[in-house]
């Protein structure tokens, strides 16, 4: 997997979503354009099939508690599904690429 | 002489334009109708009136016809082009035939003769009034049944999903998500899958999965007679009743059968209607000594399959259950040999097609390919288009494996974890294929930190919450693994079939384990930042059952062989 920053407030992620080491990285690329000012992330996940709850619980930290309004593209159906069948949606805002 | 007061009464809410294009009696009309209306709108002619119209809500139009610029009749012709409700009176000394016809073809409603009696002036506007007012009322009215409407919509919705819950929550199955260890050589062990599918919120099917002690289960299968509101009060005041059995039986280490039935047909013999009958499986199964008894009141037939891979059909041994007592017996079947049950409702069996094509006749062979609740379901919902009936599905199904292809051990570093998943990852390559390995990875992946969490390191729901929302979670793992020495256990086991292969990983902690019947409920409250793991394997797993502490996990997953 490979996540770089492809905007102030954009994030994009290659390659599928699968270990701690992935999560990880995800959550440096994404706080260090939160450090930088953004108060808003758009994350595109251009072909990962699923998302470790460990992405998903740092997500909606996000929203929640840091108050970040985010935005998910997703190409894959079967993460999009995914993303449905959790109930998660409207609150991490998530749309189809 | 008019009550001017009545008329006041009638018309002091409403909003009025007087046209009138001769100073002389447009200040005399004025001066009479001052006090008669909440606004009075003067315009000069045609042209001013119709302005006027628009930009205000007018209740009542009194109008000259013969006008300079627009005549009141020409005036008309154009509000009606947008409203055709508005009451008019026209004040004229001129009328013959063509101009009356046109005057009432226009919806002018009330006339005046000029000169102008105030008597017929004050009856014209007591008249129109009324109408306004009429039709003001008729439109509240319908504007009130529609909120009424509504609110009975809402209200009953609301009912509806809360009498649901209470139905769910009165279902009790004690097999959620878990499995039957049989404790012997090798692995055995039963995994139980269930779907519910009511057609309606109120259902007259229901089902329980009780246990009575550690490896004897009761359950038990009703479908009340009939459709809506009166099958689903039966059906739900039989697994309260027998949930309070279960509880009580559980309680005292006396379980009988027999009683339990007796008691329950005691019971609801005196809820049932004079022509109403309740149909209920009763099966007791001992798994530690293989044994099943059973009293089915005409129900579908239990479906068992062995391991010569011949299927067995035990038929209902009762009538149904009806308000005048009728004496039970109860089978006994060995279950040695028995590697898969299913127990379900008519909802499944009975069903019919579009093409008017029965489930039955394909039941047994989809129980026989099938590994869980779910994949029957999916193999029923390709055929069957057309569901008319509430569908209970309960399937057990045996893992027998007297050797285990591969077993990891991952020790107590977070890192360890990455390092063996790879190796897993390379093990099931030659059985997954390419864009099955990394969804089933992930599904792995979430289990196995699950039981690092809850098991190896003692990480609750709360406890992780907090340290998720202090950013504090790292940390806390890095600490904890200074001291921590417990481990986990990965088994593979795949078994190869013609045209598929199972894939099981047994996955063991050496921590307390977890409350499993936590997982009813998680995710869903989409503000929790944790506690979706489980679900998002469940979501792309064939089935995940744990044993009886939490602290050991069979996930499995079925892999259809070819392109």
């Amino acid at each position: 997997m490979e996540v770089k920053a492809t905007g102030a407030s954009e994030v994009t992620i290659t390659g599928n979503i699968q270990s701690i080491e992935d999560y990880q990285n995800i959550k440096d690329v994404v706080r260090s354009r939160i450090n930088k000012g953004a108060s808003s992330i758009t994350i595109r996940i251009s072909d990962s099939v699923s998302m470790p709850s460990s992405v998903i619980g740092f997500l909606l930290k996000l929203v929640h508690v840091d108050k970040i309004v985010m935005s998910i593209l997703v190409r894959d159906d079967r993460l999009y599904n995914l993303m449905e069948i959790l109930n998660l949606i409207t609150i991490l805002n998530v749309k189809k690429m | 002489m008019k009550d001017l007061a009545n008329i006041k009464e009638l018309t002091t809410n409403l909003t009025v334009i007087y046209v009138e294009d001769e100073e002389f009696f447009r200040v005399l009309i004025s001066k009479k109708l001052q006090g008669f209306f909440k606004n009075l709108f003067i315009a000069n002619d045609g042209i001013e009136g119709l302005e006027l119209f628009k930009k205000n809500d007018i209740d009542l139009i009194i109008t000259d016809n013969i006008m300079p610029k627009m005549s009141g009749l020409d005036m008309i012709e154009e509000i009606r082009k947008k409203d055709t409700k508005t009451p008019v009176i026209l004040l004229t000394g001129y009328m013959d035939t063509e101009f009356l016809i046109r005057a009432i073809n226009l919806g002018v409603t009330q006339f005046v003769a000029k000169p102008i009696n105030f008597d017929n002036l004050y009856s014209a506007i007591e008249i129109a009034t009324q109408r306004v007012i009429l039709e003001n009322l008729q439109r509240k009215t319908q504007e009130q049944e529609l909120e009424l409407f509504k609110y009975r919509e809402k209200y009953h919705s609301l009912q509806q999903e809360r009498a649901f819950k209470k139905e769910l929550r009165i279902i009790r199955n004690d097999l959620f998500m878990r499995k039957i260890d049989l404790d012997c050589a090798g692995i055995k062990e039963w995994h139980c899958s269930h779907l519910f599918k009511p057609l309606d919120i109120m259902s007259g099917d229901s089902y329980l999965i009780r246990k009575i002690d550690d490896k004897k289960y009761l359950i038990t299968l009703i479908d009340a007679m009939g459709k809506g509101l009166s099958a689903s009060v039966t059906a739900i005041l039989s697994t309260s009743y027998i949930n309070h059995l279960s509880n009580k039986y559980r309680e005292a280490g006396n379980f009988s059968l027999k009683e339990c039935i007796e008691s329950y047909y005691d019971f609801i013999q005196t809820e049932l209607l004079e022509d109403e009958i309740v149909c209920v499986s009763f099966i007791f199964i001992d798994f530690k000594n293989c044994l099943m008894h059973y009293a089915l009141f005409s129900m579908p037939p239990l479906l068992l399959l062995d391991e010569n891979n011949e299927i067995k059909m035990i038929k209902s041994n009762n009538p149904p259950i009806m308000k005048f007592h009728m004496p039970f017996v109860i089978g006994e079947y060995d279950l040695s040999s028995v590697t898969k049950m299913l127990f379900y409702t008519d909802g499944l069996n009975e069903c019919f097609s579009k093409k008017n094509e029965l489930y039955a006749d394909y039941l047994i062979e989809d129980f026989s390919k099938s590994h869980s609740a779910k994949e029957l379901y999916s193999r029923f919902s390709v055929l069957m288009d057309n569901l008319t009936d509430d569908i209970t599905i309960i399937f057990l199904n045996l893992l027998n494996s007297s050797s285990i292809n591969r077993q990891f051990l991952i020790e107590n570093k977070i890192k360890d974890i990455t390092v063996i998943t790879d190796e897993i990852n390379n093990l099931l390559m030659d059985y997954l294929k390419a864009d099955e390995l990394p969804v089933f990875m992930c599904a792995l992946s979430e289990i196995i930190y699950n039981a690092y969490e809850h098991g190896n390191i003692d990480l609750d729901s709360e406890k992780k919450k907090i340290l998720i929302s202090t950013d504090k979670y790292e940390e806390y793992l890095i600490e904890y693994e200074k001291d921590n020495k417990k481990c986990i256990l990965v088994k593979i086991i795949i078994n190869e079939y013609n045209d598929y292969t199972m894939v099981n990983v047994i996955i063991t902690d050496e921590g307390k384990g977890f409350d499993v019947s936590l997982l009813y409920d998680s995710g869903k409250d989409n503000t929790q930042l944790s506690g979706r793991g489980v679900r998002i394997a469940e979501s792309i797993l064939d089935g995940i059952y744990y044993n009886r502490l939490g602290n050991e996990a069979t996930i499995n997953k079925k892999l259809l062989k070819g392109g």
